[in-house]
């Protein structure tokens, strides 16, 4: 009697914890996912594992002075439709150059007085004298080409060191845009062909 | 193998980017070009005239990484969007002076709470509102958020008499916004000009300032 009893209770008990277990462990997964996914980053970014995001390395205002300084390099060359932010880098003593050159604020590329001279070299070595010379303290300079619509079309980004070696004649232009960083994925973005990527593989 | 339809859709990969920027002068199009050609070369995606599929795939997710885990290059290109954003808070606030507007002003310092230009501005229309109890809580917050950004480097002397010259621009405008508006009272926002102007000649003269020290 006392094994009828038994018998049956067993098989309840093991489907129990099966059931239990097929919906915890799924749902466990699911959580660790969805908190890697949005909480992740900013652990990491804690624990300085990971970078901090831009809009914190980059919180503080602009440098004015050093703005209007960059700015002028390019209105003393006759080149609209560009605007210079110097901005500090948190936690470092120096600062980030973002050159704007927007389409649709009248910028018509580097040579619109289709002078001889190589402008974009030109424009290097008045950024660097600045620097150098004003104390501007820059890390880098990048570049973002916004189309007619303002939107951003590439970016560029280069070293400040690597700037450097440009406007002084140590590496041939090729030398330096082979050095610099090019936003390939948000280009690819600004295209509309990042699928293209997966048809390739 | 490579097929031609593959070779075709690296041909757009690089070099699309250089045709879509339609504003840009041949100057710049050869630039570009020479640019990501480059760059192309250098981070083996394209030699002696071949692209490299499987590279090209690598370098993508590189990138991808690198914005999960915010590289410093990534985030150098993130900070482009804070740029709009500087530009976005700028033109809040404008709108909140023009149009005594303190709820588009917090809206501008909630884009760019770290930003003491915004502080500034905040204090100066809180000044043209006849809110006249927090204008000097703003003026404070802007000093506190600059004393940080100067510990970080910087000349503080330069630094002080940008903010100092920018708080005197923002209450000469007041002042002209205010005389036309017969309900405004621009009394205090002379007193705090004139207590500005008094600093910035005292700056301008060479003496040490106590910010500073």
């Amino acid at each position: 009697m006392s094994d009828n009893t038994q018998i049956p209770a067993e098989p309840k008990k093991k489907r129990g914890r099966g059931c239990a277990a097929c919906i915890l462990i799924p749902l466990l997964t699911i959580l660790c996912l969805v908190s890697a996914y949005f909480f992740g980053p900013q652990v990491a970014g804690w624990l300085g594992i990971f970078g901090k995001e831009a809009k914190e390395v980059y919180e503080a205002a602009p440098d004015l002075a050093a703005s209007e300084s960059l700015t002028q390099t390019f209105a003393e060359l006759g080149i609209p439709g560009v605007r210079v932010y110097v901005i500090p880098i948190k936690d470092q003593p120096t600062q980030g150059a973002f050159i704007i050159l927007d389409a649709s604020a009248g910028y018509k590329g580097m040579n619109p007085l289709k002078a001889n001279d190589d402008m974009f070299l030109l424009i290097m070595q008045d950024i660097t004298e600045r620097n150098r010379n004003e104390n501007l303290r820059l890390a880098h300079v990048t570049i973002d080409y916004r189309d007619e619509n303002g939107e951003t079309a590439t970016a560029l980004t280069a070293d400040q060191k690597l700037v450097e070696k440009y406007a002084d004649g140590e590496i041939s232009q090729r030398e330096f845009f082979a050095q610099i960083e090019i936003d390939f994925m948000h280009t690819l973005e600004y295209l509309g062909i990042d699928g293209l990527l997966e048809e390739i593989q | 193998m490579k097929t031609p339809i593959k070779h075709n859709i690296f041909i757009l990969i690089i070099f699309i980017p250089v045709l879509f920027l339609s504003a840009c002068e041949g100057a710049d199009l050869d630039l570009l070009e020479i640019a990501f050609e480059s760059w192309a070369e250098e981070n083996n995606l394209y030699e002696n005239g071949e692209y490299k599929p499987a590279n090209m795939v690598i370098k993508a997710a590189e990138d991808l990484v690198g914005d999960i885990t915010n590289a410093e290059v990534n985030t150098q290109f993130d900070a482009v969007g804070v740029v709009r954003d500087i530009n976005k808070a700028d033109e809040l606030a404008a709108e909140a002076l023009m149009q005594d507007d303190l709820q588009k002003m917090e809206e501008a310092i909630e884009l760019r709470p770290k930003d003491w230009r915004l502080q500034e501005q905040n204090a100066v229309l809180l000044g043209t509102i006849n809110s006249k109890d927090h204008v000097h809580e703003h003026f404070y917050e802007s000093d506190d958020l600059l004393t940080e950004q100067i510990k970080q480097g910087g000349d503080c002397v330069g630094l002080r008499t940008q903010q100092l010259e920018y708080r005197e621009i923002l209450l000469t405008d007041a002042i002209t916004h205010c005389s036309i508006k017969p309900s405004c009272d621009k009394t205090y926002l002379v007193i705090e000009l004139e207590l500005v102007q008094e600093r910035l000649y005292h700056i301008y003269g060479g003496n040490a300032i106590s910010f500073c020290y």
